[in-house]
């Protein structure tokens, strides 16, 4: 029994998962770039991980493969640094406290905790991509909320819209100036409202409205846009590991950052990178 | 439109009043052809260990660098982060100045600071390849998690360059284990200096995802390349064992994790 957990505790454990998830990623890299299974990956964005494996709606068998096997080789990772940090608080509490030790086991831990974080993300809240909406039309969510588009706020030419950002100049396309004002609402009324501009969210507790782009007025091709609003294509998301993952990863940096600078000057080779 | 002061036309006006764009951008290229020049100068006088010649013109060689650099956030609006040719010019910069004020000169003539020389020929002789002019104005060029996001990247690959400089050394060297204490282990400060800045990166990238798409991670290549990235980074901290062939191993993967970045660097420019 020892002997497997000094093994699972080991630095080459760690070494051959890393290898083999280096390899993974290799490997999800050529399936996104091929045509055959980069429409998978939109899906795996628009929705969460549940509907990937509907009926109606699922991948295919490959990239649920692909997608169960990272799961796997995670899990695996993650026995390694539950049993690697075990022995290392043994070490701290049996033999000598040694503060950039304990610094390195506190970044692993939270290492362990973004990862998680990801992998929550995938399963909890909901996500509602490609949301085309108009002024004065509403989206239900399944949580009982009610978004409104109050206004569509849009101060350039709509025919920018049919255009690709890099024929877009700053005099023709004015990002800050495009907004939409939007309400939130729960049972009859209003909790939040707001406008949203590109990269500028509305945010009420986990929820989130983005602003992805404006799709042109329905009547631009019969030059009679002047009368016609553009809409807006929204992402909904609410994700409640947000604010974990958000938080934990600068403590992280931090961590690194702090050891970086206690072993700087460390040219006895005490300060060898090993957990 | 009134309101926009940073607007890059406006820039553009008050910055270079007559000059037209175009001759701007010959400047540009005159301003990296120049900065060539000099950083090639700089290493042949290195290497003839001319000492006084290759510290003006690893100087001059710099300054023109920064000039190129400052001329194309003038001309463009916003800072030199965006494309092949703004960010490895960036980098170079960061480089050379490491090269210059961190480290020292050896009796060994390939030493750190000639691989440095070498890595920035390198990066310029890249960018030959590709078009010499600021990036396209996009609107996010401005949104400060954007900038941030390649601003750190640029600086991670620099520092990450400068890490296998060190490594190149120490590998080359048949006598390592006298260099163990001074090169390997400035080259695994600069390792762990890189992997700050990467993921200051990383973070930044987090943030401006969520705020573009409402999550901080996308099933997609750039996500599984930045990951690819990281996961190098670890493993060459997770080398096991205390021995020199384990330091040769991971000055090794240090040296190959900088290629890895330059390589993904390159090839988003490409695509």
């Amino acid at each position: 029994m020892k002997k497997i957990s000094e093994q699972l505790a080991s630095l080459y454990f760690t070494t051959i998962i890393l290898i083999v998830l280096m390899l993974w990623f290799t490997w999800g890299i050529l399936l996104a770039q091929s045509n055959t299974f980069g429409h998978g990956f939109d899906v795996m964005n628009s929705t969460l991980a549940p509907a990937w494996f509907s009926r109606t709606q699922g991948l295919s068998l490959l990239l649920k493969l692909w997608f169960v096997g990272l799961c796997v080789v995670m899990a695996v990772l993650a026995i390694n640094l539950v049993f690697c940090s075990w022995v290392t608080i043994l070490k701290i509490i049996r033999i000598k406290l040694i503060t950039h030790k304990l610094i390195m086991l506190i970044i692993h831990l939270v290492f362990g905790m973004v990862a998680l974080g990801h992998f929550g993300s995938f399963f909890l809240g909901y996500r509602y991509e490609n949301v085309k909406l108009h002024q004065g039309q509403s989206f239900a969510l399944k949580d009982g909320h009610i978004l409104i588009i109050k206004d569509v706020h849009f101060v350039d030419n709509p025919q920018v819209l049919g255009k690709s950002p890099k024929e877009l100049s700053p005099e023709k396309y004015h990002h800050n100036a495009n907004f939409s004002e939007v309400t939130l609402s729960r049972n009859g009324k209003p909790v939040t409202s707001g406008r949203i501009y590109f990269l500028r969210p509305l945010t009420y507790k986990d929820i989130q409205v983005t602003l992805k782009r404006f799709t042109p007025p329905k009547g631009i091709n019969k030059n009679n846009h002047s009368f016609r609003k553009p809409g807006v294509k929204l992402v909904i998301s609410k994700n409640p590991v947000k604010a974990l993952v958000f938080a934990l990863f600068p403590a992280m940096i931090f961590g690194i950052g702090v050891y970086t600078i206690m072993t700087w000057g460390n040219r006895k080779g005490k300060a060898r990178d090993e957990r | 439109m009134p309101g926009l002061p940073y607007s890059a036309t406006n820039i553009r006006q008050s910055a270079l009043g007559y000059r037209s764009i175009a001759d701007m951008k010959n400047l540009i290229i005159a301003g990296y052809a120049t900065s060539y020049f000099f950083y090639a100068a700089t290493l042949i006088t290195y290497l003839l260990r001319l000492r006084i010649p290759w510290r003006y013109l690893s100087i001059i060689a710099l300054t023109v660098n920064l000039l190129v650099l400052l001329l194309i956030s003038i001309s463009s609006g916003h800072l030199p982060f965006f494309n092949v040719f703004e960010c490895l010019l960036f980098v170079t910069f960061i480089l050379g100045g490491l090269g210059c004020f961190c480290s020292q000169t050896e009796k060994h003539r390939l030493d750190v600071r000639s691989w440095v020389w070498i890595e920035i020929l390198f990066l310029l002789t890249i960018v030959l390849f590709f078009p010499k002019e600021p990036s396209f104005y996009r609107p996010n060029q401005t949104f400060l998690w954007v900038v941030l996001f390649h601003g750190f990247r640029n600086l991670a690959l620099a520092t990450m360059l400068f890490s296998a400089a060190h490594f190149i050394r120490f590998r080359l060297e048949s006598r390592r284990r006298q260099l163990r204490n001074y090169i390997f282990l400035s080259g695994r400060n600069f390792l762990l200096l890189t992997t700050v800045f990467f993921l200051c990166s990383e973070y930044s990238g987090m943030i401006w995802c969520q705020r573009g798409w409402g999550d901080f991670w996308h099933w997609s290549p750039t996500f599984f390349q930045s990951t690819l990235i990281i996961l190098c980074l670890m493993f060459a901290f997770h080398i096991p064992g205390k021995n020199h062939r384990s330091d040769d191993i991971r000055s090794v993967i240090g040296a190959v994790t900088a290629l890895v970045m330059l390589t993904i660097q390159v090839t988003k420019g490409l695509s």
